[in-house]
């Protein structure tokens, strides 16, 4: 029997007002009911935009020029409405904070209803429902400003499911959200289109959560459709290509080459359980894992009497509110360490860092930087020594020019303005932005902001590196570029930490991981033991090897150990 | 922080919200038209006991900084610069302008009384604050109102996001030795510029991106329906009666003299048969009402009435 298709795109190109180059260039695309396509690319790659030409927003909501047709349940889109079209095609964005209108969970959720003009107990029907399927009848209560950022996203899925849309449209919606709270949204989403035959079409940058889920993936580049098939035909269609927007453990197993490499973490398991049990456990540690030093280790290496480069004794922090965010953590960093601080959100991960520079006092306790006090030191004095990029990079960028904005910093931090220009081209060039020196940051693309932000900071090379969470959000290209100028800036003898939720990354980077929960450092050390220890905070590798080779958690480390047991 | 509305299931915030907003204005009213201080603290004493039966206690005392304050300022200012009063109790040095200084005992107990009845309206205004869910109060409105209500929601929204952009903002600065607010007050104004551009661009940014979530669920499609009905129940009426109870002895009590109170040029209360009565009445209303909470809590059956 011939399947029906309800979105049908053809020959679609498309151009924003005063755009360079088209964002979109004949693009075809059909997708049948019940269908769950993954939507891959880099930064720029067109998947928001073709997202957003589905439900219309593209033409109308940003004009430009298109072209080729966009049909959606035989509606064309470029004669249809936006509002007209948000009765079939529903849309999820990336951040829940631009797309909640009320404060309310339960009005948030009605808003569509009352758009569409519904009766009061049609809407009281399918407001209670997605309540209840979604697992959201304990947040009917709340102010949507007390929810999560996984909370406030399931909220904007179900403000869009109760208006039973045919197609649910989602752009990277679990960039904002932390791994935890972005498995249980994805987890939500298959189970509606397996039990509700939803088509989904999902833009997302990190494939090792959704790429199992996925009948179908279309790869973006440069805004061309540059592969379509299944995720088994994807695997074996990125061979040998440069970037690969595959899982982790699925580009192991095909660099190992794997003619059929697993694509699931439990497939991988299952497939070195059987080479390992015809060869035999491999007990050795890794090569690199004895590269690292204990923290133990560090002391003694140490000189005598030199300060710690960070020392925290008996830190606790209490926020406005009474929440106890630390609870006496006492930590030692020295200089030349890579660190990475890994935990659940709220686990005090960003307020222990956020001590090193000063931007937030203790409560109680002592935190040392270079051996002085940051109790009574200003937040400029200590910047010196701690530079910071936070969450957000563009918090980072206020000046009109990429060039402009390292000179911000070299003025703040007091430099001879002779040095300037040297020091500006320095940093340029280790982030490899001199095309952009005289763009507005404005202006640059999500990865591009993010080395700017990282340049305002490495500029005025600070010995301690503190970044929070700087691969939110990124493509596979920009956090390959980001561990390489890490790794290169460690290597000069700085020290970095890291807060983040990406365990690949982290154990690519660090030679030290610090794990929290509760305000407290629950584990702390070298990250072969940290991270082969813990059950959930753990890399894809460690996973798929556990029992069979001891300590692997990187990727040189996962073909080595495959080279073994094969 | 300032406590703003929680959803707690109490008995206020079950009422219909222009009720427990006219049970608000009333004790406003009475606070605005009587001099009486006894009248002030009784007005307190009603608004604390209100909390108390809708659940917000403690979210409501929290607000006891700002009352204590605003009651210092008036107490402090009123006497320095009030020139009326019959019992001097401080004589000072002629200053310019000023002229001969001098404090009277009239003008200290009337800065006490304004500063009494200024917390009295903080007070009011925070119960109305915890116990009325703006987002009902905004749900009243139709046609060209509910425009105005929908933009009133999205600014409310906002506004803490905005504060929380321009925070991290800052944070971003000074981590990185940007030093704001230093020097002349034109270099600091200069100095914020930059991050005051940065803040209206991600706030435009949000907009846009707020705008395009609301097309993509139908608005604008036309008529739109409420998802929200609000009925008038028994516990409207009660409320209602006890709102009518509160304005009608506080007008009567001051339009009769029973609780008034005059501050110069000689301390005076007037003291008659009823005026205990009329004071009482704020107070002894909202323990009803606490008593009909306590009741209403534990009742099914008054539960599934009122």
């Amino acid at each position: 029997m011939e399947e029906i298709e309800l979105v049908e795109i053809e020959g679609l190109s498309y151009r924003y007002p005063g755009g360079d180059s088209p964002a979109l260039s004949d693009v075809s695309l059909s997708l049948t009911p019940g269908e769950f396509v993954l939507l891959v690319g880099g930064s720029g790659s067109g998947k928001s935009t073709l997202c957003r030409a589905v439900n219309g927003l593209v033409p109308h909501f940003y004009g430009g020029r298109i072209s080729g047709t966009v049909k959606v349940a035989g509606m064309d889109t470029a004669s249809t409405e936006v509002r007209d079209l948000a009765r079939v095609v529903g849309m999820v964005f990336q951040d829940p904070e631009n797309q909640l209108i009320s404060e309310s969970p339960v009005s948030e959720i009605a808003f569509g209803l009352e758009n569409m003009g519904l009766d009061r107990l049609q809407m009281l029907k399918r407001v209670e429902e997605v309540l209840a399927s979604l697992r959201l009848s304990s947040l009917r209560d709340k102010r949507v400003s007390e929810l999560s950022g996984g909370q406030k996203q399931k909220v904007a899925l179900a403000s869009v499911l109760a208006m039973h849309p045919q197609v649910l449209v989602l752009d990277e919606p679990t960039s904002q959200l932390d791994p935890i709270s972005a498995e249980d949204f994805l987890s939500t989403l298959k189970s509606l289109n397996d039990e509700l035959g939803l088509i989904v079409l999902l833009a997302e940058h990190r494939v090792e959560r959704c790429f199992h889920f996925a009948d179908r993936v279309v790869v973006l580049d440069e805004g061309k459709v540059a592969f379509e098939g299944g995720p088994g035909e994807m695997a074996a269609w990125s061979r040998g290509r440069k970037y690969i927007l595959l899982p982790p453990i699925t580009r192991l197993f095909l660099d190992g080459d794997d003619s059929e490499p697993p694509l699931t973490v439990k497939a991988g398991r299952i497939k070195v359980a059987a080479l390992a049990g015809t060869n035999g456990h491999v007990s050795e540690a890794p090569a690199d894992a004895a590269g690292a030093p204990e923290p133990a280790t560090r002391k003694r290496g140490r000189s005598k009497g030199a300060a710690h480069l960070v020392e925290t004794r008996d830190l606790w922090h209490v926020y406005g509110d009474g929440t106890q965010a630390l609870r006496g953590i006492d930590l030692e960093i020295d200089a030349g360490e890579f660190v990475a601080v890994i935990g659940e959100n709220g686990s005090g991960k960003t307020t222990l860092v956020k001590h090193f520079n000063g931007l937030l006092r203790p409560s109680k306790g002592e935190v040392l930087l270079d051996g002085k006090a940051t109790r009574d030191a200003q937040v400029a004095e200590l910047a010196r020594t701690c530079g910071m990029l936070g969450q957000n990079p563009n918090t980072h960028l206020i000046a009109d020019t990429t060039a402009s904005e390292l000179e911000v910093s070299l003025k703040a931090m007091g430099f001879d303005e002779d040095l300037w220009e040297s020091m500006t081209v320095e940093a340029l060039e280790l982030l490899e932005l001199e095309p952009f020196r005289d763009r507005n940051p404005e202006d640059l693309s999500c990865g591009e902001r993010e080395r700017v932000a990282l340049a305002s900071v490495l500029v005025y090379k600070p010995r301690l590196l503190v970044l929070d969470e700087p691969t939110r959000g990124v493509d596979v290209r920009t956090k390959e570029r980001l561990a390489s100028y890490l790794r290169k800036y460690n290597s000069e003898g700085n020290t970095v930490v890291l807060v983040t939720h990406d365990l690949e990354f982290a154990a690519e980077c660090c030679t030290r991981v610090l794990l929290m929960g509760s305000g407290r450092v629950l584990a702390d050390g070298d990250k072969h033991k940290v991270l082969a220890e813990s059950l959930f905070f753990t890399t894809q590798y460690n996973k798929c090897f556990r029992g069979v080779a001891d300590g692997v958690v990187t990727r040189d480390e996962a073909l080595r150990a495959l080279e073994v047991i094969a | 922080m300032i406590p703003v509305y929680r959803k707690t299931g109490g008995f206020l915030q079950e009422l219909h919200p222009v009720t427990v907003l006219a049970l608000c204005v009333s004790l406003m009213i009475v606070s605005l038209i009587s001099d009486n201080p006894l009248c002030q603290v009784a007005i307190i004493l009603s608004a604390g006991l209100l909390a108390m039966s809708a659940g917000v206690f403690k979210p409501w005392f929290s607000w006891w900084k700002l009352c204590l304050v605003i009651f210092a300022v008036a107490l402090l200012i009123n006497p320095l610069v009030s020139r009326y009063g019959a019992t001097v109790i401080w004589r000072g040095p002629s200053v310019p302008v000023f002229g001969h200084l001098f404090i009277t005992a009239e003008a200290v107990a009337y800065g006490a009384g304004m500063g009494l009845r200024l917390s009295a309206v903080i007070w009011v205004f925070a119960l109305m604050t915890l116990t009325v869910d703006p987002d009902n109060v905004l749900g009243l409105l139709t046609g060209r109102g509910a425009k105005s209500a929908l933009l009133s929601a999205l600014t409310l929204r906002m506004v803490p996001t905005m504060m929380t952009d321009a925070g991290d903002l800052l944070d971003a600065q000074r981590s990185r030795g940007v030093v704001v607010d230093q020097g002349s007050k034109w270099a600091a104004l200069k100095s914020r510029l930059p991050l005051v551009k940065r803040i209206l661009s991600t706030s435009l940014d949000r907009g846009v991106n707020l705008a395009e979530a609301m097309e993509s669920r139908a608005y604008g499609s036309g008529k739109r329906s409420r998802y929200r009905e609000y009925g008038f129940g028994a516990g409207d009426l009660a409320a209602a009666v006890i709102t009518a109870a509160v304005l009608a002895a506080g007008i009567a009590g001051v339009a009769a003299g029973f609780i008034s109170f005059t501050y110069y040029p000689t301390l005076s209360m007037h003291y008659e048969p009823g005026t205990v009565a009329f004071v009482v009445v704020p107070a002894a209303a909202a323990c009803a009402l606490l008593l009909m909470a306590n009741i209403w809590k534990r009742s099914n059956w008054l539960r599934l009435r009122v």
